[in-house]
């Protein structure tokens, strides 16, 4: 875990959000274990992960925001998203239910996070096609017309887990390379880290900018 | 699915409504009466304060905690409560009449594996006051027909072509979370078992009989133990209903009462360690957001499941008894959970009652934000000198003040670590989360009592001088 201070050089924050049981918790243990988690338990609150990456030859910290997903507790997550640089949201191909929500996940990631988060459609459990509720196309077509990137992915197998998380900070960085995303802009959910920066600077950062530690 | 009725001969169209009908007498038992000074009053009677300080330490020590005292304590031998000595609680008709000596011997000792059966229905406020063995007995029987009629009732429902949506998605939900909970515990590790059969039976009939608050996450989590403990479907019904009567606030909507509870974890911290509390800050972390699992499910999910038990019943013991005033009601409801406003009224009269001087001075900040941004500045650092006084028992933590003494100790345990590591929010996270069902009961239980009781000394003192 606390991997060397140093060794890269931006944090980019993501969040997980979706409906209870579509495998948001899974996806991010498949990113930052490369295994499958039978029995995960639910998350209650808010849990994290975090993987360094590399982008474009540049080293990438992501920090992992994983919600819960049951509609009563959106009061708790949606103080979550709050500076979010890339917001992953899930459905399960086999429950409609699940997909029929996005809409109300896409306005609370919409309203909530800052208008360059990059926002990423997984429809997950794609190894159980047999059950298959949702059409690849109606998803495809749903993330076109709403401008969000899409991929179908399986937990389980890890099919194209990687590459959802990966596009999603590639997405990201291209952002900050053309000038769309201000750095220092509050709540761009990206860090900076000059090689030889100090540590802790603040993320989604409020007022407490580079106070000493100890000042208080 | 391990849950179906295999017998489809036993398919039937029932209709609900006699049923419910039939009932009338057994109604849901009322919030209980919380009259101003319980917990004080509770803690005088047990005698609370003056047996931590003549038994475990005295309290020069308590304000300066150092890790050698924790060692010290936790060498302390603390035998169980055993069957021999709860029947010294009990009168000759089998009535709990010293409750407060029990619960005050259960705060310091913990209880034998095999009592657990029985005396958490009594940690629990499962029986009316007045009630002895005789009649507590008959209760149970009433009741565990009642739930098992329920339960057939809302099963058979469930596998007939007429079954309400609102059923079936509360069986979904339950399902899904029951064969995710507890599952590295032997008892809990096969999907067809009977006690992951018997958590699905148990939070669907809670949801069904308690429409304003269905099911919510986590509530697998509360009941697990008590199946484990209990070893009977029914009576963890019955425990599980007189838990949430204190625990549904935490699943309110709006998380008022999560919210304040959050408020006194900062201002327990920011009082009794400033320097870690500081770092938190400056890490922008002090929403202290990554023990919000610690809080919702009081603990339930960081200890191994079997010495959970011990940090329960403790737990439990330290808190007032709070006897139903009517018996409970089992009964399906009409599924309608919408209409249902019974539960945000009881949240509002909470967050009325539950104001602080802390939320005053935050509300003092902002106006002076809004007079003038520079003088603002310089009231704000001012603001942060003066850190406000704990609240008073009765107020402190919402029912379970020392619930926030345990996150307490939970916390400081990796203050060294994490700021040695320098670590951020994440990482403080990810940290804490690395002892999920792994921390040691024995040492935080010491330390939480510890710091209690230091809490407790200066309620009284401040209350003295007044």
């Amino acid at each position: 875990m606390a991997a060397g201070p140093y060794n890269y050089s931006y944090i980019f924050k993501y969040i997980i959000i979706g409906d209870m049981g579509v495998g948001k918790s899974c996806l991010l243990h498949q990113f930052t274990e490369k295994k499958f988690m039978a029995d995960c338990p639910h998350t209650i609150g808010v849990e994290f992960g975090t993987r360094i990456i590399e982008v474009a030859g540049q080293k990438i910290k992501l920090q992992i925001w994983d919600t819960a997903g049951q509609e009563r507790f959106r009061a708790v997550t949606r103080s979550y998203y709050r500076g979010a640089a890339g917001a992953l949201m899930v459905y399960d191909i086999t429950r409609r239910t699940t997909y029929n929500h996005l809409s109300s996940w896409l306005t609370d990631a919409r309203n909530l996070t800052n208008p360059n988060t990059v926002i990423f459609l997984i429809g997950n459990k794609s190894d159980l096609d047999a059950q298959r509720d949702v059409t690849y196309d109606e998803a495809k077509q749903f993330a076109e017309e709403n401008g969000l990137m899409f991929l179908e992915c399986s937990a389980k197998t890890g099919e194209n887990v990687e590459d959802a998380f990966l596009d999603t900070a590639k997405k990201i960085y291209k952002n900050i390379q053309d000038g769309s995303l201000d750095l220092n802009a509050a709540e761009s959910g990206v860090q900076h880290k000059p090689s030889n920066g100090p540590r802790g600077a603040n993320l989604g950062g409020e007022s407490s900018g580079n106070k000493d530690p100890c000042s208080c | 699915m391990a849950y179906k009725q295999s017998d489809p001969a036993l398919k039937l169209k029932v209709d609900l409504k006699p049923f419910e009908e039939g009932l009338e007498d057994w109604d849901v038992s009322p919030e209980p009466d919380n009259s101003t000074g319980k917990v004080a009053s509770f803690l005088q009677n047990t005698g609370l304060l003056e047996t931590l300080q003549s038994t475990v330490f005295n309290v020069s020590k308590v304000f300066n905690y150092n890790k050698k005292q924790v060692e010290d304590n936790t060498s302390r031998e603390r035998r169980p409560l055993t069957d021999a000595e709860f029947r010294e609680y009990l009168d000759s008709v089998g009535n709990l009449t010293r409750d407060t000596e029990f619960r005050m011997h259960v705060y310091q000792n913990g209880v034998e594996h095999s009592l657990r059966k029985v005396v958490w229905k009594h940690l629990l406020n499962v029986f009316p006051r007045e009630f002895n063995g005789k009649k507590r007995f008959d209760y149970l029987t009433k009741k565990k027909e009642e739930y098992s009629k329920i339960r057939d009732e809302w099963k058979r429902l469930l596998d007939s072509d007429n079954c309400s949506e609102n059923v079936k998605l509360v069986a979904n939900m339950v399902r899904k979370d029951t064969l995710r909970t507890d599952r590295g515990h032997p008892l809990f590790s096969d999907d067809s078992s009977e006690n992951v059969i018997r958590l699905f039976n148990l939070l669907v009939t809670y949801a069904l009989t308690h429409p304003s608050l269905s099911y919510c996450q986590g509530m697998s989590d509360l009941a697990s133990p008590l199946l484990l403990v209990l070893e009977d479907e029914a009576h963890a019904y019955i425990c599980f209903c007189s838990l949430m009567r204190r625990l549904s606030q935490n699943f309110d909507l709006k998380g008022l009462v999560l919210n304040k509870k959050f408020e006194h974890l900062q201002l327990l911290l920011r009082r009794k360690d400033p320097e870690f509390f500081s770092y938190l800050k400056y890490q922008n972390a002090d929403d202290l957001l990554f023990c919000y699992r610690w809080v919702l499910l009081e603990l339930k999910r960081e200890f191994p499941l079997d010495n959970v038990l011990t940090l329960l019943e403790v737990m439990w013991a330290s808190i007032p008894p709070d006897y139903p005033n009517m018996m409970l009601g089992i009964r399906l409801s009409d599924l309608d959970y919408e209409k249902s406003s019974l539960y945000m009224k009881q949240a509002n009269i909470k967050k009325n009652v539950l104001n602080t001087a802390y939320k005053k001075l935050k509300r003092k900040k902002l106006e002076c934000q809004d007079i003038d941004g520079c003088r603002s500045m310089v009231e704000d650092v001012k603001a942060e000198e003066v850190v406000p006084k704990l609240p008073a028992p009765d107020e402190f933590g919402c029912e379970n003040p020392f619930l926030l003494f345990l996150c307490l100790a939970l916390l400081l345990q990796q203050k060294d670590v994490i700021i040695k590591k320098r670590m951020d929010y994440n990482e403080i996270a990810m940290h804490y989360d690395k002892f999920i069902r792994s921390n040691d009961v024995d040492s935080v239980l010491e330390r939480a009592r510890l710091e209690y009781s230091a809490y407790l000394r200066e309620q009284q003192n401040g209350s003295k001088k007044v």
